[in-house]
């Protein structure tokens, strides 16, 4: 009978654990998503401003090739994935239960109000605080947080795939792990910044400035400021490159974390914990550099 | 007309390889005057690749949106369950508190024994 509680309760820990570890990287990745679909908008911008000036009419919006108005929905829904998995660390969390009910409402409201945006409308919890909750009703609640938890996910998984799964694929990847398909946003990011580096490029090959020794000191001098202006460049948009690769590597261990928790074997579990840990971890490292 | 996702990828994987070649075309020409039309047409190319992505990225996001409609009534059932076990929760105070009382009044009683 002890052996089995001490079971349980480790079974507690570790789903806790996992549970706030997909809240943290999901949080992290909804950060990381939202910065690299803006930058991939500023970085294409002059290139845009360049396929504007081809037309004779102007028009603001296709400066952006990314409309911003799509990357708030995407900002949105990954609200709703992020405040999804917040709720779910607090179910399996080892929190009083008094904590629990507070947090049940509080995670009631924000979901309230993310529907309200999206036009739908969701009840809120009825506030009916406990006052009183001796330890074994701690345990009873956490019990059954971690039985339902299994439900939970298992019934939100097709829905927090086809959030993850669309945001790969826009990004431009597909399989597992993503690789790279030539097309969506990485591919348009790459092509259009080669498309328009072509003579710059030519200018600088081998890390030589063509035609040096007949400039003028001064030309020289402007060459060679062109020259470590288009090195920033080129290393900047490789960073950006690595950053989106990572963050479709994220998702992709986001996704398959998440489905671990519906309940698999415990190693499978840990597997996939530490194998979205390490991926959060590359996305938040590449942040940190840019 | 209106293009699918996959009609759209197609184009855009088309593109890509025709720009490949023509940055490849250029960095081994000779003439600058051949390289400029070379970039230019890669430019312009680009430039289409850009227009596509604008369409395929909002028919994805309509799209998720659309499977995320399902993610909020998800949601709903969530904070329903949530509700639920409040309740279970006020159900199991009021019972301890219920015992407690009567252990207050059984202690009280024991005190009151000879």
């Amino acid at each position: 009978m002890l052996a089995g509680c001490t079971t349980t309760r480790v079974a507690f820990e570790d789903r806790s654990k996992d549970a706030a570890t997909l809240e943290t990287s999901m949080a992290s990745i909804h950060d990381s998503t939202v910065g690299v679909l803006n930058t991939v908008n500023t970085d294409l911008m002059p290139f845009r401003a360049k396929a504007e000036s081809r037309g004779e009419t102007f028009d603001p919006d296709k400066l952006y090739v990314l409309r911003p108005a799509d990357i708030a929905v995407w900002d949105k829904l990954l609200k709703a994935l992020d405040l999804y998995c917040t709720g779910l660390s607090k179910l399996a969390g080892n929190t009083p239960a008094t904590d629990f009910t507070t947090s049940a409402e509080s995670l009631a409201s924000d979901i309230q109000s993310l529907g309200t945006m999206e036009k739908m409308t969701v009840s809120s919890t009825e506030s009916n605080c406990a006052t009183a909750v001796i330890a074994l009703g701690d345990l009873l609640i956490r019990y059954k947080a971690n039985a339902d938890l299994h439900q939970i996910v298992g019934e939100a998984t097709p829905h927090f795939n086809a959030v993850v799964d669309g945001l790969v694929a826009a990004l431009g990847f597909a399989g597992t792990p993503p690789k790279p398909q030539g097309n969506g946003i990485l591919g348009t990011y790459d092509d259009t910044f080669g498309a328009y580096n072509i003579a710059v490029d030519r200018q600088f090959q081998n890390g030589h400035i063509a035609g040096f020794a007949d400039l003028t000191p001064a030309q020289r001098e402007g060459a060679i400021q062109e020259y470590l202006t288009w090195k920033k460049a080129a290393a900047d948009h490789a960073d950006q490159d690595t950053k989106i690769a990572a963050l479709a590597s994220a998702l992709v261990k986001a996704k398959e974390a998440h489905a671990a928790l519906a309940g698999v074997s415990p190693q499978h579990l840990k597997d996939a914990y530490s194998q979205l840990v390490t991926a959060v971890k590359a996305v938040q490292q590449i942040h940190q550099k840019l | 007309m209106t293009l699918t996702n996959d009609q759209i990828t197609t184009l855009q994987s088309n593109l890509h390889a025709s720009i490949a070649n023509t940055k490849q075309s250029a960095s081994q020409c000779p003439d600058s005057t051949q390289t400029a039309q070379l970039a230019d047409k890669a430019e312009q190319m680009a430039d289409q690749e850009c227009d596509l992505e604008t369409q395929l990225f909002s028919h994805q996001t309509l799209e998720v949106s659309a499977a995320a409609g399902d993610a909020f009534d998800g949601a709903h059932g969530f904070t329903q369950q949530l509700s639920a076990m409040s309740s279970s929760l006020d159900k199991y105070s009021k019972i301890m508190d219920l015992a407690g009382k009567v252990i207050e009044a059984a202690t009280k009683l024991l005190q009151l024994l000879p």
